[in-house]
């Protein structure tokens, strides 16, 4: 099933064309990368799906719906999820008040019952509390739930973020560069993760990658950038021998 | 200086800076997120204290029912201003210098505003809630003064769990940190601002009709918001504890020079002391620096 269709999208910044006439269609249930050299476009590309940044021209579908002129909350409440190139978590909030930011939107209690601190709303933040719990115990991060995100190693920020896109169950997973910055058995680790929630939530990911061996490993499809087109698509076997692919990595002389 | 003394005027510096304490809360909370410096919060204090005035003499004479009405009102005021002032400058993207610039202009246009209408008057508070004094032992204190010391412990106390336990306090403080990010978990960035504002205009409410209540209500009474200020920068810009120790040591140190020195002086000094302190310790008593602000 059809979960996202990025239709021709244009961005351009001042004389500059980050983004030219990309289009991909995202099916549920698997892992596609982008990748491509630096300044190719790729997290511009994230930011047009989630709506950090508006289209220059161009369409996007998601579930069917036209979601071009939504804004970037309600895009994510709609389902789309995402994590960031230099992570993004919020260093003045305790590790697990950075997941209840992420489910606040899921729970059902409006302002007037907040502000008057109604039972519901009692009841209903003991639940989150032990959701949120739940969920940091199997991301291995439940004994540092009262710790500042900034004093934890980079590894395990990284997961906390990938645990903080998670928590509201998306429908589609934008992962922006996961392994940046990890070492190798950090990598094998997170190559783990994310096939084993992968498969058991059955998600739709895409993720941009620097990291040849974790995309060649995880990755359905790849899709394959440079200055801002796509040069290629196909699997990871067809993408390895592509003529074009070495070029723009390798540079003319191949 | 005898001991009787110093907790007297202790006792009062208390209640005076626990007013300080609120301005300061609700002048940061705005700073965290916007980063900028609302001068307008002085703006909603001066209309709050001429409302509470209003409200206490024409329609509920009781304290608390009159301030929880001025509170609300505050509440909507700032709202209704960060619609039609505020929110035009952050869609278009200016930079952080029109927000503090326009936020004075509204401070100014307010003042003007009631110095014309009503500057001539007189606006005491009913006198009920005046007078009325306890005391322990040598100590001599108003029974207003201790009933706002209660109400400003009650308020920033409900505002602490209200900021650490429920979503819409966690989002605040996520917005805080970050500008766009929360947006990318569902949080609607314009409600949570507009419910900042909401949360400061409440503070500012409660802070204009004790002032109104303490004082006299003149239309250039939004300008003690500078104590606020002030607060909030001793107490380290961004941090909400610090303004409030800050706000509460202010006032005692206030108090304690007024009683010594003399009403006249005192503000010259306790300025003065701004000049140095944020010259030996520019990131006040929390220990952030703050490099973007306006």
């Amino acid at each position: 099933m059809e979960v996202l269709k990025v239709d021709s999208i244009s961005k351009n910044f001042g004389g500059v064309q980050a983004v030219k006439d990309y289009s991909m269609i995202q099916n549920d249930n698997i892992i596609t990368g982008i990748i491509g050299p630096n300044g190719a476009g790729k997290t511009t590309i994230f930011n047009l799906i989630s709506g950090v940044q508006q289209l220059s021209s161009g369409k996007v579908f998601f579930n069917g719906n036209n979601i071009t002129k939504n804004s970037s909350f309600e895009r994510t409440r709609m389902g789309i999820s995402r994590t960031f190139q230099n992570i993004r978590l919020f260093n003045n909030l305790n590790v697990i008040d950075n997941l209840k930011v992420a489910y606040g939107f899921k729970t059902e209690y409006n302002f007037w019952q907040q502000m008057i601190n109604s039972g519901k709303v009692r009841r209903v933040e003991k639940e989150v509390h032990e959701f949120a719990m739940s969920y940091l115990t199997d991301f291995g991060l439940e004994k540092y739930k009262n710790y500042k995100p900034d004093s934890l190693a980079y590894g395990l920020r990284r997961r906390l973020e990938f645990a903080r896109a998670l928590i509201v169950n998306p429908k589609l997973v934008l992962l922006d560069e996961p392994a940046a910055g990890l070492n190798p058995q950090e990598i094998h680790d997170l190559i783990d993760l994310i096939s084993r929630i992968q498969e058991e939530q059955k998600l739709s990911i895409i993720l941009v990658e620097h990291h040849m061996e974790l995309v060649m490993k995880i990755c359905t499809r790849i899709h394959v950038l440079d200055f801002g087109q796509k040069i290629a698509e196909g699997k990871p076997e067809e993408i390895r021998k592509n003529e074009k692919v070495l070029q723009a990595y390798l540079g003319d002389e191949v | 200086m005898n001991m009787d003394f110093i907790l007297q005027q202790i006792l009062n510096g208390v209640s005076l800076g626990g007013v300080y304490a609120l301005e300061a809360v609700g002048f940061g909370i705005i700073f965290n997120i916007l980063k900028f410096s609302n001068f307008s919060h002085g703006a909603v204090l001066t209309i709050c204290a001429y409302i509470g005035f209003f409200i206490s003499t024409h329609i509920v004479s009781q304290m608390i029912p009159a301030l929880v009405i001025t509170a609300v009102l505050g509440g909507f005021i700032a709202v209704l201003l960060e619609k039609l002032v505020f929110r035009p400058i952050r869609i278009k993207k200016r930079p952080l210098t029109y927000f503090f610039v326009t936020s004075i202009t509204v401070m100014m246009i307010v003042q003007k505003t009631f110095s014309a209408l009503w500057g001539r008057y007189y606006f005491p508070y009913p006198e009920m809630m005046k007078s009325a004094v306890t005391s322990f032992g040598e100590l001599v204190v108003s029974k207003i003064y201790l009933m706002m010391l209660a109400i400003t412990a009650i308020v920033l106390l409900g505002l602490t769990i209200f900021l650490k336990k429920t979503k819409m306090g966690i989002a605040i403080r996520a917005a805080s940190s970050d500008s766009w990010a929360p947006a990318l978990m569902g949080v609607d960035t314009d409600f949570i601002i507009s419910l900042t504002f909401f949360i400061a205009g409440i503070l500012a409410g409660i802070t204009g009709f004790f002032l109104g209540m303490t004082y006299t209500v003149t239309p250039f009474i939004g300008e003690l918001m500078l104590k606020g200020i002030i607060a909030a920068i001793i107490g380290g810009m961004g941090s909400l504890g610090g303004g409030v120790i800050a706000g509460i040591l202010l006032g005692i140190t206030e108090s304690i020079i007024v009683a010594k020195v003399g009403a006249s002086v005192t503000p010259i000094l306790i300025y003065l002391s701004i000049f140095v302190l944020l010259l030996v310790r520019p990131q006040g008593i929390s220990g952030k620096l703050y490099a973007v602000k306006a």
